[in-house]
């Protein structure tokens, strides 16, 4: 009987101890996914955080990036403007002495010049005039009537009605022609 | 990659990318914002799209197509292909019962005509984006039917693009503005057409 007992007590005591070392495998777990958990966590807080860095620093430059746009745009012009006030100092002076002194060729001779002067400024800037020697072209030249001609072939250039520009490879204003029929 | 938005116009087409938030019109290599929407075809065989095409449409005016959306997507019998058919100095012709344009015995359908404009637009949006590009969005006047919007659609696939949607104009502006992103609120889409009442 007191054998028994003991068996009894034996097994229980087994029992409680298996329970114990289970109990202990579970809480271990528990701790290694805990440790996850919060490493994952960490990681993902990182991530916003980076995220959020990147997100406002991208949001600035992407706001400076259009203010010097901007302020590129509005002060492109300014070698330009400089470049062509000695045009217009020559064209004032043309007036004055066309004041004092009505001579009409000289007059011409100085318009003539700054004329020479402009364009000369105009190329400096990357401004040039489309010649038609070539023959109608539709990249350049805008074709805004048909004429009969005896010289010119079909679709060929008759007349240039207004010259027309190129700011390097783009076309500023095409050169009007008109076309034989 | 990039999704490029192709306002296919009746009379000019323009085309944008969605770019950090904001849509984005690209500028074509002439440096516009806005490519007629015309295609020529020169006596040296050249094929014409855009400016070039519009600046010698006066002595070429047989062999210069504009407004061809007129006749997207429409059968031969119907009043508004007959009415561009009186008004336009191309030949329209029919072809299986469809509208098409005939330029020196050849017939192109509608579709064919709208791929070269569209494939100028993806080229200038190729090399605005310094890659290439094939999904793209196209826009369509909110009364188009359902066979011009196929035509649309097809158009596209001819010039090498993978048309992920077509969306109404009105719409594209609505979206434009972001009415998908704001609160409740009413917003009234007016759509001034540029097209040619002549």
């Amino acid at each position: 009987m007191s054998e028994n007992i003991k068996d009894e007590e034996k097994n229980l005591n087994e029992t409680v101890e298996v329970d114990e070392v289970e109990v202990d495998e579970k809480s271990e777990n528990r701790d290694e996914r805990d440790i996850e958990i919060e490493e994952l966590q960490k990681k993902l807080k990182e991530s916003e955080d980076k995220y959020v860095r990147v997100f406002s620093e991208f949001e600035n430059y992407k706001k400076r990036l259009e203010k010097e746009k901007y302020q590129a745009i509005e002060y492109a012009s300014e070698k330009f403007a400089k470049d062509l006030l000695p045009v217009l100092d020559n064209l004032q002076m043309a007036i004055q002495s066309a004041e004092t002194t009505p001579d009409v060729d000289k007059l011409k001779e100085g318009v003539e010049l700054t004329l020479k002067n402009f364009l000369s400024t105009l190329q400096k800037n990357g401004v040039e005039s489309i010649d038609t020697e070539d023959g109608f072209d539709p990249n350049l030249h805008e074709a805004v009537m048909r004429v009969d001609s005896a010289d010119a072939e079909s679709g060929e250039i008759v007349q240039v009605l207004q010259s027309g520009y190129r700011l390097k490879e783009r076309v500023l204003r095409a050169t009007m022609v008109s076309v034989a029929n | 990659m990039a999704v490029i938005g192709i306002d296919l116009g009746t009379t000019n087409s323009c085309v944008s990318v969605y770019e950090a938030g904001d849509a984005k019109i690209i500028p074509n290599k002439e440096g516009r914002n806005t490519t007629p929407s015309i295609v020529a075809f020169t006596d040296k065989g050249e094929i014409l799209v855009g400016d070039p095409a519009k600046r010698q449409a006066v002595t070429n005016p047989h062999k210069t197509i504009y407004s061809v959306k007129r006749i997207m997507g429409l059968m031969m019998n119907e009043e508004k292909a007959k009415e561009a058919h009186d008004k336009v100095t191309y030949e329209i012709v029919d072809k299986n019962g469809m509208s098409a344009v005939k330029v020196a015995d050849k017939i192109y359908t509608p579709q064919e005509i709208s791929a070269k404009i569209l494939g100028k637009l993806k080229e200038d949006a190729e090399s605005y984006l310094g890659s290439s590009v094939t999904d793209a969005v196209i826009t369509v006047p909110a009364y188009f039917n359902d066979a011009q919007r196929k035509a649309t659609k097809e158009a596209g696939t001819i010039a090498g693009l993978n048309v992920l949607r077509i969306i109404n104009e009105p719409t594209a502006s609505a979206l434009a503005y972001g009415l998908d992103k704001k609160g409740d609120e009413k917003v009234l889409v007016y759509d001034l057409g540029g097209k040619l009442s002549a």
